[in-house]
């Protein structure tokens, strides 16, 4: 019979669903049935011998010695749920119940173990459900489970849980609530907006699910409590990125719409209504409406950017004016996407637009600056152009396609250079080459161009370097046609050229005739004299040789011939002096006139013979040619001793003063002086004042004197009055010695 | 053909001059011996005995020689030059008598080694009692090598 029951039991073990094992109270297993293969995955053979730790997660390693500690008691674990680990790792949940093994002696010796994984599904989804979810008794509000969800979000472990009431974990003021929900006839009420308080102190708000449950046989209710504070924050977040929206679109002009094919109704944001000069509350236009906005010539353009819009799917843009309300335009630019439906048909647009007057109007303006830099580069009188590297020409005004003859086309490939004539291509091409290599190269020039036609023109080239990111990309021309300033150029060099040769030959002619002059001279000197001496020599020896034989006229009448042959012998001196001066340069050198003023006084005095009173100045010196400054004042001196010949008493005063970068000499003398009304004629040639008959005298004098001086660069003047005396005064440059 | 000793050779073109220089030469009774020519190239021929005086002998030439600049042919410098380049002739003092003041007459004369060079005064008393002190200075004062 215990056999036979024995085969029995064994049989029911084997064939059991449950794992049911054995094991020693260490804990070695001594017995594996299939059940225990399946639930953990290890054979009898791979397990029997082992310890059961084998398959007990750490964390639960203490739960096994609580129930050992039952076991050793003769205590039974029933329906103990909790979790082992597979063979392959995977945690299984269990539903434990063990029972003491005795021996024959009653004496506690192992434990029976039947495992089941009982209920795993609903334990699993409890457990790992995402949301805090936990189970609570309907009378004491204790927490009988909690799932992982919650452990993790309130920060209560889970025996903590256990310890606690749906009471503790809410806020004072929510608690009162909680408890004084009306539970008569259901708990339902507990449902709805909470704030919970996690062990961290934080309060988090919740919405509670209930669902009322029978558990462990007791009535409860399962609880999921959904934190939705982020999405409180969240909502919050929503409705202030809207407002900021609108402030955005309110600043830059950009407002939104949204059109619903449908209704073909469109809903403008605040911003677009300011844009169309409508108020916030007539935000919602139909197309008819809005299209009762836009200027008329800008209607088609609209209407045909609907149409496409609603074709294309894709983005679409169009600009275009609006006229509002108030009659004002603006200038609108919209984008707009489509948005389809699951079928693939569109159902809405969404849009922006853009208020873009300011920017249009400055466009405009600066359209219009271009254009009037157009106009000027085209009007300019100068030909323009710009140049590549390589000396291709990028752009030309029409000025410079006429200065060339050449057509437009022809700019296309054109090179600067084959329009350059060919002596003028290795300077240019060298400066070009430089100039882009970035040297400063000279940027005026003049070539000689060449025309289409093959005519030249003279052209005068400015040019300068075309920067973009701080490198030469080429370089830009001003070129102006300067034929007509060249061939003036040429004539005017011509001009000078026949004006030079004219200077050359009439100073040939003048060297001619001074020579002529010389020769003259010569022969006054010469052959003039000569004559001269033998009319005087033959006088003489008539008067000598025949004296006895001549009577008193005769005698007179020979004294008249030899006194004029001696005159004109004189005059004749005089003359060639005279036009020996002009010929001469001056031999300048720093003269004391004090001791050249003593040495012709002296000189003077003896040819006269009389005694003359002199007072003399100390005299500044002079830069000049002595020689003949000597015969200045030897002319003057000897002036003024003959005109004062007639005095009884003759005085001669010489002095000297400074006047501006002159010094002026003066002789002043008691003379006879002359008639004021007469000075212009004092030094001219052959001039006299006085009658031979009076005083002696050729009249060449004075002009040599005149003619010294001015060649000094001074002056000569006299102050007199008929009776009175009269006073000469010369002045020459005072000059630094060289 | 001159044999004997010529005290004064006077080269001057013009006869007029010339009377007035003779008659004012022979004043004095120095060294009357003169000889006038009035052509620079008979000059030259009768100072280095050539043409028509080449059988001058030494004894013939002149103690002192009163040149004219002013001559036909062959002008007073060139006769100047020609005595001063020759050894024979270049101690034999020359005197240039003339009417020109030219400075590069004076220059040149003197380059060329003229012994003393006298403008001719337009009055005659100058001119006469000029031409008697130079005769007595050339003649008589002065000491020529020997």
């Amino acid at each position: 019979m215990e056999d036979t029951q024995r085969a029995l039991y064994e049989s029911i073990i084997n064939y059991s669903d449950d794992a049911i094992f054995s094991k020693t109270l260490d804990g070695t297993i001594t017995s594996w049935n299939k059940g225990a293969e399946v639930i953990f995955g290890y054979t009898s053979d791979e397990i029997v011998g082992q310890n059961i730790s084998a398959l007990i997660p750490m964390v639960r390693i203490n739960e096994e010695l609580e129930i050992i500690g039952k076991i050793r008691k003769g205590e039974l674990v029933r329906h103990y749920e909790t979790e082992r680990i597979r063979k392959d790792g995977r945690t299984v949940n269990i539903s434990l119940t063990v029972s003491p093994l005795k021996d024959k002696n009653g004496v506690i010796n192992g434990a029976s173990g039947i495992a089941r994984e009982s209920e795993k599904k609903y334990y699993n989804l409890f457990h790992n459900y995402p949301v805090p979810t936990w189970v609570i008794d309907q009378d004491t509000f204790k927490f009988l489970d909690v799932n992982k969800a919650a452990v993790a979000h309130y920060g209560y472990s889970y025996d903590e849980f256990l310890s606690m009431t749906a009471v503790d974990i809410r806020p004072h003021d929510e608690k009162k609530r909680f408890i004084n929900l009306d539970r008569s006839k259901d708990h339902f009420g507990a449902r709805g907006l909470w704030k919970h308080i996690r062990k961290d102190g934080t309060i988090i708000n919740v919405e509670i699910s209930l669902d009322n449950i029978i558990f462990d046989g007791r009535p409860c209710s399962l609880i999921v409590a959904q934190d939705i504070t982020e999405k409180t924050e969240a909502e919050d977040q929503l409705k202030h990125a809207t407002f900021r929206l609108q402030q955005a679109q309110s600043i830059a002009h950009i407002g939104s719409w949204e059109l619903n094919f449908a209704t073909g109704i469109r809903v403008l944001s605040d911003e677009s209504c300011r844009i169309y000069g409508l108020s916030v509350k007539e935000n919602i236009l139909s197309t008819q409406d809005f299209l009762s906005f836009v200027h008329p010539d800008d209607l088609d353009e609209v209407i045909r950017n609907i149409i496409d819009s609603q074709a294309s799917f894709g983005t679409v843009a169009v600009s275009y004016r609006i006229i509002r309300k108030d009659g004002t335009i603006r200038h609108i630019y919209s984008q707009s996407e489509i948005e389809l439906n699951a079928e693939g048909k569109p159902v809405d647009q969404y849009g922006i637009v853009h208020d873009v007057t300011e920017q249009n109007l400055a466009l405009e303006q600066n359209l219009q600056t271009q254009q009037r830099y157009k106009q000027v580069v085209e009007n300019i009188l100068d030909g323009l152009m710009i140049d590549d590297p390589n000396g291709k020409v990028l752009f030309a005004n029409d000025q410079f396609l006429k200065l060339f003859g050449l057509e437009r086309r022809d700019l296309n490939g054109l090179v600067l250079e084959d329009y350059i004539a060919p002596e003028f291509r290795p300077v240019l091409r060298d400066r070009h080459n430089r100039r882009v290599a970035g040297e400063d190269v000279p940027d005026m020039f003049e070539y000689q161009g060449l025309r289409k036609d093959g005519s030249s023109i003279w052209l005068e080239v400015r040019v300068c370097k075309v920067f973009e990111n701080g490198a030469v990309i080429g370089t830009q021309s001003a070129i102006r046609d300067i034929t007509d300033r060249k061939k003036a150029e040429e004539e005017l060099s011509k001009f000078y050229q026949l004006l030079e040769q004219k200077v050359k030959d009439r100073t040939i002619q003048l060297e001619a005739l001074n020579h002529e002059l010389e020769s003259f001279s010569y022969s006054v000197a010469h052959d003039l004299r000569a004559p001269l001496r033998i009319i005087n020599g033959y006088s003489e020896i008539l008067k000598k040789d025949y004296g006895n034989k001549l009577d008193a006229e005769a005698d007179r009448l020979i004294n008249v011939i030899v006194t004029n042959t001696q005159r004109m012998g004189k005059l004749i001196d005089e003359i060639l002096n005279l036009a020996r001066l002009g010929r001469k340069e001056l031999a300048k050198q720093s003269t004391d006139m004090n001791s050249l003023v003593r040495t012709v006084i002296a000189e003077q005095l003896a040819v006269f013979g009389k005694p003359v009173q002199f007072d003399v100045a100390n005299l500044p010196g002079a830069i000049c040619d002595n020689t003949l400054i000597r015969q200045v004042w030897s002319n003057l001196l000897s002036n003024a001793i003959k005109y004062s010949g007639k005095q009884e008493h003759q005085s001669v005063i010489i002095s000297s003063s400074k006047k501006d970068d002159y010094v002026v000499y003066s002789v002043q003398d008691n003379g006879v002086g002359f008639d004021m009304a007469y000075s212009e004629k004092l030094f001219g040639v052959f001039q006299r004042l006085h009658k031979q008959s009076e005083f002696e005298g050729t009249g060449v004098g004075l002009a040599l004197v005149e003619r010294i001086v001015t060649k000094h660069g001074g002056k000569i003047w006299a102050e007199s009055e008929e009776g009175k005396g009269a006073t000469f005064y010369f002045s020459l440059p005072i000059m630094l010695p060289a | 053909m001159i044999d004997q000793q010529v005290d004064i050779l006077l080269i001057e073109d013009n006869p007029d001059e010339a009377e007035l220089a003779i008659r004012s030469l022979k004043k004095s009774n120095l060294a009357n011996n003169l000889v006038h020519i009035d052509d620079g190239a008979e000059a030259l021929d009768f100072i280095f005995a050539k043409g028509k005086y080449a059988g001058n002998t030494a004894q013939s030439r002149p103690r002192l020689i009163l040149l004219d600049l002013n001559l036909p042919k062959i002008g007073g410098l060139e006769i100047l030059k020609q005595i001063k380049a020759n050894d024979h002739t270049r101690m034999i003092p020359v005197v240039v008598l003339t009417s020109s003041q030219e400075q590069r007459d004076v220059i040149e004369s003197y380059k060329l080694g003229v012994n003393s060079y006298i403008v001719k005064p337009v009055n005659f008393e100058s001119f006469s009692r000029a031409i008697s002190e130079l005769k007595m200075y050339w003649l008589v004062l002065n000491q020529p090598p020997v």
